[in-house]
């Protein structure tokens, strides 16, 4: 019944409120999962172990930072993602059209990399 | 490799049907296969170790295989079996250091999935492992050599013939070819990629010309060979082999993506590039060009950047759900990073040069 009432409740609840939620059940999550389950699982199973943390670890970051994708459509003055790419493929969004283009992009990626792979980006930056 | 659900391909407890087809194959009398134990399975296929006694034919005696299948899925970039093992068989007979080739079979019937079976060799080929051991860490330069001597060697191998006409000449520079290929991948998949397109653009306005056709591997690099106490024992997985450029696989070794981390080691995380380039022209009719490398690079975090894209869509829409390729999927932004910072220093040297 408890179950019942919180997701009643949810429902209600306003879309910050339910991503912090979100978030702070992954947190917690992942913080047990790494201290109390990882260190102990057996050798052939620690890479399948090690591949979950590190996929809740996107996820968890996928939520609290901003959205690479809105601001470098933002800065590129473009609706979508796919107009963007369609954009770039037919030259309509070129170094041409977009001084920089090259760096605008690689910032946005490096924006990605602070979500899907920091410690990469960190290893790059060195 | 992670434990994946995936029913098994091969019954270690009925291999009738194997010993037979095998034997018939490779002209045996009697064959049996004592013990057959799965090595691993994973993304690409599953690896059976074989203990086999053969009576009569060329392969008398005790002999030590190994079993390769296909992925329930495979790569669309990737030729079939059938095509991988002629590719094997070309290497073999040009001299390259590879697993001998025993035999192969397209007919998914008869075990549950095509395979090929080659001689075993010794030592390990996973990259982390190998860009991490001392034995390597002191003999690296010594490996790297080899490794050029052995791809000169690969390189060898020029059109026509060789039992490999189902390969595709190419009309046009091959690098041409390769961003073609690309973007006929990127548009199967769900996910629009602006930073890639834009590396596919700058790709094509700066395609070197079409040079000298020889046969590329089309994966060369750290973690598709075997090495044994440091030395190489066997180039493995021909499977993206195809008529090219030299200088795509030269840039696919020693591109920062397949270093495994060990950055400083220029040739695929285990050598100087010197020794690797030096390897190389000792062995070739035609030395490589250095300047040309830089630009293969850069296509190689594109090339790499697609097969991740592909192998991301095997979990999302390929009925193979995994968290392994779906992280695969996800690596895509470092290889966009490698190009796009290749990129801009290709371009800060053309300014200033």
């Amino acid at each position: 019944m408890r179950f019942k009432a919180f997701w009643r409740s949810n429902g209600n609840m306003h879309m910050a409120d339910r991503m912090e939620k979100a978030q702070a059940l992954l947190d917690v999550a992942l913080s047990t999962y790494a201290q109390e389950i990882l260190p102990g699982l057996p050798g052939d199973q620690r890479y399948t172990g090690a591949m979950i943390a590190n996929a809740l670890g996107i996820a968890q970051r996928r939520l609290t930072n901003p959205d690479p994708a809105q601001s470098l459509l933002d800065r590129l003055d473009c609706d979508t993602q796919e107009a963007l790419a369609k954009a770039i493929r037919e030259g309509a969004v070129s170094d041409a059209t977009h001084d920089g283009l090259a760096a605008t992009l690689l910032d946005y990626v490096e924006q990605e990399l602070e979500i899907t792979s920091p410690r990469f980006l960190k290893r790059r930056q060195e | 490799m992670a434990h994946e659900s995936r029913p098994r391909t091969l019954d270690p407890e009925n291999l009738g049907v194997l010993e037979t087809w095998l034997g018939r194959c490779i002209g045996a009398d009697d064959l049996t296969i004592e013990k057959a134990e799965l090595l691993s399975g994973g993304a690409i296929g599953e690896n059976w170790r074989l203990d086999a006694t053969v009576e009569g034919g060329g392969f008398q005696g005790k002999q030590d295989w190994v079993l390769r299948t296909d992925a329930a899925t495979r790569m669309a970039m990737s030729h079939d079996r059938a095509h991988e093992f002629a590719c094997l068989r070309a290497a073999h007979e040009a001299g390259v250091c590879v697993p001998e080739p025993i035999a192969e079979c397209a007919d998914a019937d008869l075990i549950g999935a095509p395979f090929m079976v080659v001689a075993h060799v010794g030592g390990y080929a996973q990259g982390h492992k190998i860009v991490r051991d001392p034995v390597v860490a002191k003999a690296g330069a010594a490996l790297a050599e080899a490794l050029g001597t052995q791809l000169a060697t690969i390189h060898a191998i020029r059109p026509p013939g060789n039992g490999l006409d189902f390969l595709a000449l190419p009309e046009k520079s091959p690098a041409l070819v390769q961003v073609e290929q690309m973007r006929e991948h990127l548009d199967r998949i769900s996910e629009p990629r602006p930073a890639l397109e834009y590396i596919l653009g700058w790709l094509e306005r700066n395609a070197p010309a079409k040079g000298q056709v020889v046969l590329c591997h089309g994966d060369f690099r750290t973690g598709n060979f075997m090495a044994d106490q440091g030395a190489l024992t066997g180039i493995l997985d021909w499977e993206f082999c195809h008529w090219g450029d030299r200088h795509l696989d030269i840039g696919w070794f020693c591109a920062r993506c397949w270093r495994f981390g060990a950055d400083e080691c220029e040739a695929g995380g285990i050598g100087p590039r010197d020794a690797f380039y030096k390897g190389y022209n000792a062995q070739t009719d035609t030395p490589l060009d250095a300047a040309q490398v830089p630009y293969w690079e850069i296509l190689s975090a594109a090339r790499w950047a697609v097969v991740a894209l592909l192998q991301g869509e095997r979990h999302i829409s390929g009925g193979e759900p995994s968290v392994e390729l779906l992280l695969t999927g996800l690596m895509v932004p470092e290889m966009e990073y490698d190009a796009l910072q290749g990129i801009l220093a290709f371009e800060r040297e053309y300014a200033h040069g």
